[in-house]
């Protein structure tokens, strides 16, 4: 203890008596409370600027990988329109074999192109992955909903033999 | 009696005419394998060229890619046709060249004729691709070609060999047999056969046993195939509301090869090393 303990504890002592030890032990239990810091008061919108900030850049990242995407996917649209519209059988048998492993959300909005395919194709092994994806997507559910096909005669009958024969009546 | 002999005379006579007008045939059968050469574009327009499209009624073709100079051979022979009026000579069709056009990088041959079986031997360079239709019934046969080739045969059975690009084949009444290059492999293929009233008749593919592909089967029957790497893996059965089909992959996956026999088993087998 300092000299200046003692002179307190001799205060205390003159105060309290016999209790002054029980209360001088106490108040050493207690750590001495840490001196008041003082609190800078921000100002509220340069925190919300700055959260706004942060906000606002996700936000546009988002926007821009968004618009990247969609732009991607009408690419990937178009690309696929202009190839089920090729002249070459195996480059729209191509692209009928990717279209099948699209969702089919987006394989729905192929579906006026799929049966321009399936009317139009001169080979029949195009007219048979077109046909596949119709009746998979349930536009073709039976022989009523067949369309007339354009293709030659005996080509025609036999697209329509082999839907009966693949998918029933 | 005296008109029916005027009438026969006078289709004797127009026979005969067109007999004397169309070159590089007769007016009767022609007895194979005799063929004709057909006139081909000069070499400078026929190095411009890639693709040949065959259209035909009744027609075999042959095709074998060749590095020296290109040449088409044909043949034909008259269909039996019989008169309506029974005690009138039957008067058989003359026979004309198949025709031959060009249109953009496309070489077109026509040999359209109801009352004529044509036959084409057609060796032209290995890069070529091929469209051929043959609507009435006939074979067509194949080998070492490198280009894409698509055909279908209205009656009548499909040979490819040594096939080195992608393929589209349909035989709507007849038999298969085709053997893919590595190459072919890389693009989308797709080979469907129907025939026969009764099953049992397969359509047989050979694949390279270290091809890379992802086939897709429909088949009235079964599926069998000898390469190893198959013995090992069970085919996926992907069912649909109408329709199912077998799919599996060959060495990890690869370009698409979807099989179709309408009527029979596809044999899948593995390609003896070249």
């Amino acid at each position: 203890m300092t000299e200046s303990d003692n002179n307190k504890l001799q205060q205390w002592q003159d105060a309290l008596g016999d209790d002054v030890l029980v209360v001088w032990q106490a108040l050493d239990v207690y750590e001495t409370p840490s001196p008041l810091r003082s609190i800078s008061v921000r100002k509220p919108w340069i925190a919300f600027g700055k959260l706004a900030a942060v906000l606002a850049c996700v936000g546009l990242v988002s926007l821009l990988q968004w618009q990247s995407l969609q732009q991607s996917k009408a690419l990937r649209e178009e690309n696929i329109q202009l190839r089920l519209l090729s002249r070459d059988a195996l480059v729209q048998l191509a692209v009928l074999s990717q279209i099948q492993n699209l969702p089919r959300e987006a394989t729905l909005s192929f579906v006026p192109q799929l049966m321009h395919v399936f009317t139009t194709s001169e080979d029949p092994n195009v007219q048979l992955s077109a046909l596949e994806l119709l009746v998979r997507l349930q536009i073709i559910n039976s022989t009523e909903d067949l369309p007339t096909l354009a293709s030659e005669r005996r080509q025609a009958q036999f697209i329509n033999a082999t839907y009966k024969q693949l998918y029933g009546e | 009696m005296i008109f029916r002999l005027l009438v026969s005379f006078r289709i004797a006579s127009v026979a005969l005419v067109l007999v004397a007008l169309t070159p590089m045939q007769s007016s009767a059968q022609v007895s194979l394998p005799e063929h004709y050469p057909l006139a081909l574009p000069g070499p400078l327009q026929l190095e411009s060229l890639d693709t040949l499209k065959v259209y035909g009624d009744f027609l075999d073709i042959r095709i074998s890619p060749t590095k020296g100079p290109s040449q088409i051979l044909w043949a034909a022979q008259a269909l039996p046709q019989t008169s309506v009026v029974t005690n009138l000579t039957t008067i058989e069709a003359p026979v004309l060249s198949p025709s031959l056009s060009v249109s953009e990088s496309q070489l077109i041959i026509r040999a359209e004729s109801e009352v004529t079986r044509y036959y084409l031997d057609i060796q032209l360079p290995e890069s070529w691709q091929y469209q051929l239709r043959v609507y009435g019934a006939g074979d067509i046969n194949t080998i070492g070609v490198i280009g894409k080739l698509t055909a279908w045969s209205s009656r009548g059975n499909i040979n490819v060999l040594e096939q080195a690009g992608p393929v589209s084949l349909t035989a709507m009444d007849g038999v298969v047999r085709v053997q893919l290059l590595e190459s072919a492999l890389s693009g989308s293929s797709a080979i469907t056969m129907n025939y026969g009233v009764t099953s049992n008749s397969a359509l047989n593919i050979a694949l390279p046993e270290t091809a890379r592909a992802t086939i897709r089967v429909q088949a009235y029957g079964g599926l069998s195939s000898d390469i190893p790497s198959f013995q090992n893996e069970r085919p996926n059965r992907v069912e649909h509301d109408y329709s199912d089909y077998l799919e599996m992959k060959l060495n990890g996956g690869g370009g698409d090869l979807t099989l179709r026999n309408l009527k029979g088993d596809v044999n899948i087998l593995r390609a003896l090393p070249q």
